[in-house]
């Protein structure tokens, strides 16, 4: 490519159908290295399909992506190597211990020595003495820990979260945020998805609003813009609901 | 950096699952019990008629039953192979992961060839056991006829769990696909136990053993390369 | 904005062509009937049992055609992921399960006919026991496309399944063939000439109207799906409207 900087990745036209549904309809996207993005919109927007074509568990009908200069349908294995991806499901096996678990999304990243560097990144996030214990014994929040060092074993230079809130205390949140910031603060691309509008906006550079899988708004991060955007989205969840009751 | 090569990545599937499996014995304990179940009915039912050597209607039954007991073992115990991506959305993580997605097919082949293979060899015993018949003279040419039908039906078995699995069916579904499609499989397996008793493997059964391997070959390549449309979303 | 699969273009083949086959169809019938029950003479052995064998043999012919259509659209539709295609497999699938249904039910009558009494018997025929097989998959790749939770999946499934089915019908005849404990027979050579020639020109005239009734009942059922496909995708896209 001829660019001066690779994007950390690159979509022009992203289509995705499920049957005759259209989940995203021809969506362009690019995103710079250590930028961070919050994608919002109402239920059913095409938030989830986005980033699951991001993270490559999905792959589009229609359209192109890149992800640092790879094509992810010809090159998926360079093109999703430096990924990370949080859910709110685990992603992890209930019944492997937490060491287990990521030593084994090391081995499939291609990580030499698996168990140390998957220990190494759970002392990192905190849960190295519970590194022996089934994931089925932890707690929500040990558990989403363990997700996250499933997340940054291959230290991936492009996080996308989904949902990462979903099920955690205050407490949990706070550490998640900081996190998050941490992670954009040592030159992470991130991308967010969050139904929480102002906590999503508070802490990332840039958000945009999907809507029946097309932007409908969008801009640099900020406490008025976080504001107005909730609001708006609230009108639009606001006149779903009296269509409902139609 | 990039994803692991295509067979290290299967290597750790088939570790991976190998260690689950260890740890909750879901595909090989109900397989064992199926196919100790299925044997004893076919011990009971299938008796000579009056007036013949046990021997020889040992001879006729013993190696259908041998099948029976094996293909129903290898439904059985290959159907809960996606069962622990299910719990935490683990298969999405296996999706993300920069490796080639006929490679997870391949690992949760190699980890279901190992539970099925054990059982064959269980069923062997129980046949034996069961029936006035020793398939263990030649163990050889026992190993590689159980060898051959088992991969194929491992490689097809290990398929429909995948399909099954995405459509949320249970057993009854994959048994459905895997008995017509692995008939050849069953067909051949069957004669190549008589000959192999008979001592005459090579001379009377080498073109089934030649069909057999073909089909283990076709379908494995079919498999690896179909693997990606049942998988994804 | 949002571009969907146009409302025009995808609909030629239900133009002229459809209705060629139509009527060539309808009038065809009835010779093919009036040449299996009327022209063609008594069989000297069978009597008019054997009459089936022009209705048999032809679905029979049919329904191995309908296998290698299978195939070639199933095999279209995951290069190419388009709708259309999945249209044809699914249309394939189930008018060849329709055809291989006949020739499990005429099998019994015609086994009767030229054995003489012993019915089971025709499970040992090769042909058979691959016709019964062959059945046996396409109602697995059936009862899968029903049991997907979207349509999409379940083309997926069900042209994955159409593969495996397809591929394996040449190995099931020739795993059931040497199961009788010889080596193969190619051909049974004598036959063909003690055909009277009015009962080979019957089974041809039958051959040719099955093969066009095939053909007819693919063509209704593709368009049948595209429009069901069609009308989907039009109550989605007004339940997205009706949200704004």
């Amino acid at each position: 490519m001829a660019e001066l900087t690779t994007a950390a990745f690159e979509a022009r036209g992203l289509v995705k159908r499920f049957g005759p549904r259209l989940a995203l309809g021809g969506v362009d996207l690019r995103l710079e290295p250590g930028h961070s993005l919050a994608l919002v919109g109402p239920n059913g927007a095409g938030k989830t399909t986005l980033l699951r074509v991001l993270a490559g568990t999905l792959s589009p009908t229609s359209g192109s992506l890149r992800v640092f200069g790879h094509d992810a349908r010809r090159d998926r294995r360079n093109a999703f190597a430096r990924v990370g991806l949080v859910s709110h499901a685990s992603l992890l096996y209930d019944d492997l211990t937490a060491i287990e678990n990521v030593a084994f999304f090391a081995r499939l990243y291609g990580i030499v020595e698996p168990t140390e560097r998957a220990l190494a990144v759970l002392e990192g996030v905190g849960v190295a003495h519970r590194a022996e214990d089934k994931v089925s014994e932890l707690s929500r929040g040990l558990r989403q820990r363990v997700s996250l060092a499933r997340a940054l074993v291959h230290d991936p230079a492009l996080l996308l979260l989904d949902e990462p809130f979903a099920g955690l205390d205050p407490r949990g949140i706070d550490l998640l945020c900081r996190s998050i910031e941490t992670w954009s603060a040592a030159g992470r691309a991130i991308v967010l998805v969050a139904h929480d509008v102002e906590r999503a906006l508070s802490i990332t550079r840039a958000f945009a609003v999907l809507d029946r899988g097309g932007w409908v708004d969008g801009g640099d991060s900020s406490a008025q813009q976080a504001i107005r955007v909730s609001a708006a989205l609230h009108a639009l969840g606001s006149t779903e609901r009296t269509r409902d009751r139609r | 950096m990039r994803g692991a090569g295509f067979f290290r990545a299967s290597a750790a599937i088939a570790a991976k699952d190998l260690r689950l499996e260890w740890r909750t014995w879901d595909s090989l304990s109900s397989g064992t019990v199926f196919a100790l179940m299925v044997a004893w009915i076919l011990a009971l039912t299938l008796t000579p008629a009056s007036g013949e050597a046990p021997e020889l209607a040992a001879a006729r039954y013993a190696p259908s039953a041998l099948w029976t007991v094996v293909a129903f073992a290898c439904a059985v115990s290959l159907a809960p192979a996606f069962r622990a991506e299910r719990q935490g959305d683990a298969f999405a993580g296996l999706l993300a992961a920069p490796i080639d997605r006929g490679a997870i097919y391949l690992g949760k082949l190699a980890s279901g060839l190992v539970h099925t293979a054990l059982l064959a060899l269980l069923g062997a015993g129980a046949t034996a056991a069961l029936f006035p018949w020793n398939p263990f003279e030649r163990p050889a040419t026992l190993a590689l006829i159980l060898g051959l039908h088992v991969l194929g039906l491992t490689v097809l078995g290990t398929l429909f769990s995948a399909i099954v699995h995405r459509v949320g069916r249970g057993e009854a579904l994959l048994a459905t696909l895997l008995f017509p499609t692995a008939a050849p499989l069953l067909l051949s397996a069957v004669r190549c136990t008589e000959a192999s008793t008979e001592g005459r493997l090579f001379e009377t059964a080498g073109h089934w053993l030649g069909l057999t391997a073909g089909f283990d070959l076709l379908y494995l390549c079919l498999g690896l390369l179909v693997f990606e449309f049942v998988v994804e979303d | 904005m949002q571009a969907y699969e146009g409302s025009r273009g995808s609909s030629r083949w239900s133009g002229p062509g459809t209705l060629i086959l139509w009527s060539t169809t309808t009038i065809a019938i009835p010779l093919a009937l009036y040449m299996a029950f009327l022209y063609a003479p008594d069989e000297r052995v069978m009597g008019a049992a054997q009459r089936i064998f022009y209705f048999h043999v032809p679905a029979a012919f049919v329904t191995f055609f309908g296998a290698v259509t299978i195939f070639a659209s199933a095999v279209a539709m995951l290069t190419t992921r388009a709708p259309r295609w999945d249209h044809w497999t699914l249309a394939t699938t189930e008018v060849s399960w329709v055809f291989c249904t006949i020739v499990l039910l005429t099998g019994p009558i015609w086994a009767k006919a030229a054995w003489k009494g012993r019915v089971g018997d025709w499970i040992f025929d090769p042909k058979l026991a691959t016709t019964a097989i062959l059945w046996l998959l396409l109602t697995g790749a059936l009862l899968v496309r029903r049991a997907a939770a979207s349509e999409e999946l379940g083309a997926r499934l069900g042209a994955v399944l159409g593969i495996l089915a397809a591929v394996d019908v040449p190995i099931v005849h020739k795993a059931t063939v040497w199961w009788r404990g010889h080596h193969p027979v190619l051909f049974a050579p004598g036959k063909r000439d003690a055909l009277d020639p009015r009962m080979r020109l019957a089974f041809l005239i039958c051959t040719i109207v099955f093969f066009l009734l095939f053909g007819l009942l693919v063509a209704l059922r593709r368009q049948l799906a595209e429009v069901e496909h069609r009308a989907r995708a039009a109550a989605e896209r007004a339940s997205n409207e009706g949200r704004s």
